[in-house]
């Protein structure tokens, strides 16, 4: 078959940076599958793409669709001639339906036996005409985070078209010939052609910029873009980027901060068309503030590079040069004006001791019913300390800390950088003299801030111990004010904080050392009563307790789920999510999910649905071995007698892989016994006995997690 | 060019595209997205031009007149285009040539930063522009107001004038720029700079706002009831402008804030929806109001 090469380019507004990575990748599997779907595939698709312009190359596209033969099966043949051997009205029917002369009536012989039918045989259609439904079905798939609403329509019949941002050319080739296709918008049309638009600013010489560049392929349009100021393809983007970043390196002779999470050279390859790229200094007098503010307003709200031990960055242009120095002077002024802020609360607050503040806190609202942050501070270090003795931990630095956590809340710089509090608080700790256990726990209180970042947890354990309480008081106080998230409004990201405090359980072990055998239960028991006590009454809903237990039980399924199967959770939540410490949990899941595959074990989570179903409400007796009369019962309680000691030994030792594998070897009994072992025999005595047992085995089987919660055949690992 | 030429600058260029000038409105907002000539045209299927200067206040950003970068109140410039022109980003950097910038010798972003009024009950898809590292406009497909998703859509431009202007005349506090030939923007704003810090930060009395919103909300809602939109949104705007003075104060606590915005937001809906029902197109493009039943 015959191919053509084939350019789609897709001109629009400014995308977000961010979303051009997935926006390509999702382009060339839509645009792959409608060419299936539309019988031109399979071909290779590749993508390429700026933020003004997302790029569909495909070398070799079939000139055609093939030519289809089907076969058309309509009724059973001996139902469908007459006696004469004439097609009867059954074959003549469906003839009719489907618009063919009876003399095209044939029979063919199938699995199932002859069947009346005919060949279908339809001429592949030439790609040019069946393009624009592809394309029109990928525009429509296409995914972006978040859609606009542009006025705009396509003529597929489908109505309004959302997409990304505005588009406003297209430029579509299939071989030398433009594909028609168009899209309306308002009372205007954006039509394809052979033109495209190079550097919204510059261009090749001897043109203009905003003139369109006419180009007669992928290649040339490769190489306009590339002589009009665009660089196509991303990774030729990062190249030159990383090139620009070397070489101001030299010039600045500092090397760049890094790696910046947030902030990947792909990232800011993908802000510009043509990286380019000026160096900015700032006076030194900035340098004395923490790198902590300084990066906030480089990194953060300028998207700029900080150069280390210098008071410099580097800043990505989307302009090759700077002839007259503006874009360095712009970048230096608006840094220099931040940083001045900084600077001036810097001093400003520093000239009053971080606990004078304290009072303060009287006058900043926490909540209309709990009342200021001053009433939370002395929530939060009696929970704090409370929380810190039952640990063994650090008592004196967690009340000291407790009591500077919130006093940062009225400083100057965290009213005009608000994503510093508690970072700042520590700065201001430290700067101020504080030991070092206080100003790392006031530092790193608020964290974690969320599931997935490696780095984003308290520096010490006392900061651990300030993080829970704070959270685990947040999340008492609010359920007490009844204040509870709903699916769609959490307007005092209680989710984070639960999450907080599961993240903060789970992983204070492993990295600081440290102990904290608390169950959920407990912990929100305290923390709740605490706020009663303080508020001096029980909260207006009396099932407020009931509400936040259900809450935090939900979010430890969530995490949990992140890395777990929902019925290896199932299973181990059955024995109460709340009443283990998250750690252990885990452990359980961990066995769970390391069995899970081994045949043996599979085999017996059936069994034990089995078990449940079987025994559902009944209540256990005791088992009496005289009263078996079956082999296959006798084996399988003599087996139980001897894993399950066994079993309980290696359970209590927390070894729960091995007690599982123990169990497991229950697995040709149990088979046994279901095979040959009526339970409900009529006979009481028999069918009692035989709960008996089952009663006895479900109780050891469900000690590490409810085996019976399993769902046999799936695969080991995460869903 | 001083900060009179620069407004009028823009404004001309926007008029000689036949926009109509409107001028700011006479009641205290926050942004010239607040002024009835942005609410109620991009309501609606009918296409409007606009541009105006308003003054906006923003009693948390007050500094004491003492911040070089901060006001209480700041200028904009703002315009509305129902429907967005295909080539509106050409034109506006077209405006920003009028005023003297050659984009081939300065850094011209335009960066992803949507927009949102939950007072309002509004928001909208596009970027802040910026120059050489420094936001000086925003620039916005409205996608809902008055919690009513629009048809046909409005762009809107937001340059904030200030800012721009210290750029262009290369001033480092806004106090010193050049309001008209040898006038400074201290001797026309000082003071009231410092008075409305001082006023919004410690002396607005928390009582005497807390019964102005409540009383406001009310009389919103009556004169909704008489069939009278464009008053109630007035009423509307002032719950708005109270509700930021309190919050200055430091007086709401964070569903205080949740449920006031919640009540302004669920009147300029009700306002919204009030004025769609009123409200038929004529040939001409201009609203014709319905007799009031």
């Amino acid at each position: 078959m015959k191919s053509l090469p084939f350019v789609w380019e897709i001109g629009c507004e400014e995308l977000p940076a961010g979303w051009i990575p997935g926006v390509l990748r999702d382009l060339k599997s839509r645009f792959g599958e409608q060419l299936d779907e539309h019988r031109l595939g399979p071909a290779e698709v590749e993508t390429y793409g700026t933020l003004r312009r997302l790029v569909i190359h495909v070398p070799k596209l079939s000139e055609r669709q093939p030519d289809r033969r089907e076969e058309v099966i309509g009724p059973p043949a001996h139902a469908a001639r007459t006696e004469g051997g004439e097609w009867g009205p059954a074959a003549l029917g469906f003839a009719n339906r489907n618009g063919v002369h009876p003399k095209k009536l044939t029979v063919f012989h199938t699995a199932k036996g002859e069947y009346v039918g005919f060949v279908k045989e339809t001429k592949g259609q030439p790609a040019q005409r069946v393009l624009p439904a592809v394309m029109a079905a990928t525009l429509r798939q296409l995914g972006f985070p978040k859609f606009m609403n542009w006025d705009a329509e396509i003529p597929d019949g489908r109505g309004a078209f959302p997409f990304g941002r505005p588009i406003r050319w297209m430029v579509c080739l299939l071989g030398e010939r433009v594909i028609p296709f168009t899209i309306q918008v308002d009372e205007s049309r954006v039509r394809a052609s052979n033109k495209t638009r190079g550097h919204r600013f510059l261009a090749a010489p001897g043109s203009r910029p905003g003139r369109p560049v006419v180009v007669g392929s992928f290649l040339e349009l490769k190489r306009q873009l590339k002589r009009n100021y665009v660089l196509l393809d991303p990774s030729e983007r990062l190249k030159a980027l990383e090139d620009v970043l070397a070489r101001l390196e030299v010039k600045a002779g500092a090397r760049r901060v890094g790696p910046l999470p947030g902030l990947s050279n792909a990232f800011l390859a993908n802000l510009v068309e043509w990286p380019g790229g000026v160096v900015g200094r700032y006076p030194e007098e900035f340098s004395s503030l923490p790198e902590e503010i300084r990066n906030t307003v480089l990194i953060h709200h300028q998207k700029y590079i900080p150069l280390r031990q210098t008071a410099a960055f580097l800043a990505v242009t989307n302009m090759p040069g700077d002839p007259k120095q503006y874009i360095r002077k712009g970048s230096e002024r608006v840094v220099v004006a931040r940083l001045r802020d900084a600077k001036f609360f810097w001093d400003e607050d520093l000239k009053r001791p971080l606990d004078s503040r304290r009072q303060d806190l009287e006058g900043v609202l926490f909540h209309g019913v709990l009342g200021s942050y001053a009433r939370k501070v002395d929530r939060l270090r009696d929970l704090a300390t409370e929380l810190s003795s039952l640990c063994g931990i650090a008592e004196q630095a967690v009340t000291r800390a407790a009591t500077l956590a919130k006093c940062d809340l009225t400083t100057g710089m965290v009213g005009e950088f608000p994503e510093l509090q508690g970072i700042v608080g520590g700065l201001y700790a430290r700067e101020q003299g504080e030991s070092e256990d206080v100003w790392k726990a006031v530092y790193g209180h608020y964290r974690p801030l969320g599931l997935g970042d490696e780095e984003d947890f308290p520096l010490n354990a006392a900061g651990v111990l300030l993080s829970l309480a704070d959270k685990l008081d947040t999340l008492a106080g609010l359920f007490w004010a009844g204040e509870v998230p709903s699916g769609s409004r959490d307007p005092f990201a209680l989710r984070r904080a639960a999450q907080g405090v599961i993240r903060l359980l789970l992983e204070a072990g492993p990295r600081l050392g440290m102990e904290l055998a608390l169950s959920p239960e407990e912990l929100l028991e305290r923390t709740f009563e605490r706020v009663e006590q303080q508020q001096g009454r029980r909260a207006k809903d009396p099932r407020a307790k009931k509400l936040l237990e259900e809450f935090f039980a939900e979010r430890l399924r969530f995490v949990f789920q992140r890395e777990f199967r929902y019925d290896e959770v199932n299973a181990v939540f059955a024995l109460g999510p709340l009443t283990f410490p998250p750690e252990e949990l885990r452990r359980r899941l961990t066995a769970l999910a390391t069995l899970r595959g081994s045949e043996d074990f599979e085999a017996l989570s059936v069994a034990f649905k089995r078990v449940r179903n079987i025994l559902s409400g009944g209540s256990p007796g005791e088992v009496d071995p005289q009263a078996f009369r079956e082999e296959a019962e006798r084996h399988l309680w003599a087996a139980f007698r001897k894993v399950e000691p066994k079993t309980a030994e290696l359970i209590a030792g927390g070894e729960y892989v091995k007690a599982l594998r123990e169990l497991s070897r229950l697995r040709p009994q149990v088979d046994a016994f279901f095979d040959k072992v009526l339970v409900m025999d009529p006979d009481v005595k028999l069918r009692e006995n035989r709960l008996a047992l089952l009663h006895a085995m479900q109780s050891a089987f469900t000690r590490v997690a409810d085996l019976s919660e399993i769902v046999a055949g799936a695969e080991a690992g995460s869903s | 060019m001083n900060l009179q030429e620069l407004i009028m600058a823009l404004t001309r260029f926007w008029a000689k595209r036949g926009v109509l000038v409107h001028q700011p409105y006479d009641l205290e907002v926050g942004a010239g997205t607040m002024h009835p000539e942005t609410f109620f045209r991009v309501l609606g299927p009918d296409p409007w031009k606009v541009v105006y200067v308003q003054p906006s206040r923003r009693p948390a950003d007050g500094r004491y007149g003492e911040n070089p970068n901060r006001l209480y109140k700041h200028h904009q410039v703002q315009l509305i285009l129902k429907p967005a022109p295909p080539n509106i980003q050409e034109l506006y950097l077209d405006s920003l040539k009028v005023c003297g910038i050659d984009p081939r010798l300065h850094d011209i972003r335009f960066e992803e930063d949507n927009w949102e009024s939950p007072t309002l009950g509004a928001w909208g898809i596009g970027w802040q522009v910026l120059l050489d590292g420094l936001e000086i406009t925003q620039f916005t497909y409205f996608q809902q107001a008055g919690g009513v998703e629009l048809a046909p859509i409005s762009v809107e431009i937001t340059y904030g004038v200030e800012r721009l202007d210290m750029y262009l005349q290369g001033v480092d506090d806004v106090y010193d720029l050049e309001w008209a030939p040898g006038v400074t923007y201290r001797q026309v704003r000082h003071r009231d700079e410092f008075e409305g810090s001082q006023y919004s930060f410690e002396l607005a009395s928390v009582e005497l706002y807390r019964r102005l919103f409540r009383e406001f909300r009310a009389e919103g809602a009556r004169l909704l009831k008489e069939g009278l939109y464009v008053m109630a949104y007035e009423l509307c705007l002032k719950c708005s402008h109270v509700f930021n003075i309190l919050d200055a104060r430091g007086a709401l606590s964070v569903s205080e804030r949740t449920s006031s915005i919640l009540e302004v937001r669920q009147l300029a809906c009700r306002i919204a929806q009030a004025y769609l029902e009123a409200t038929v197109t004529a040939e001409s493009g201009e609203p014709v109001t319905k007799e009031a039943s």
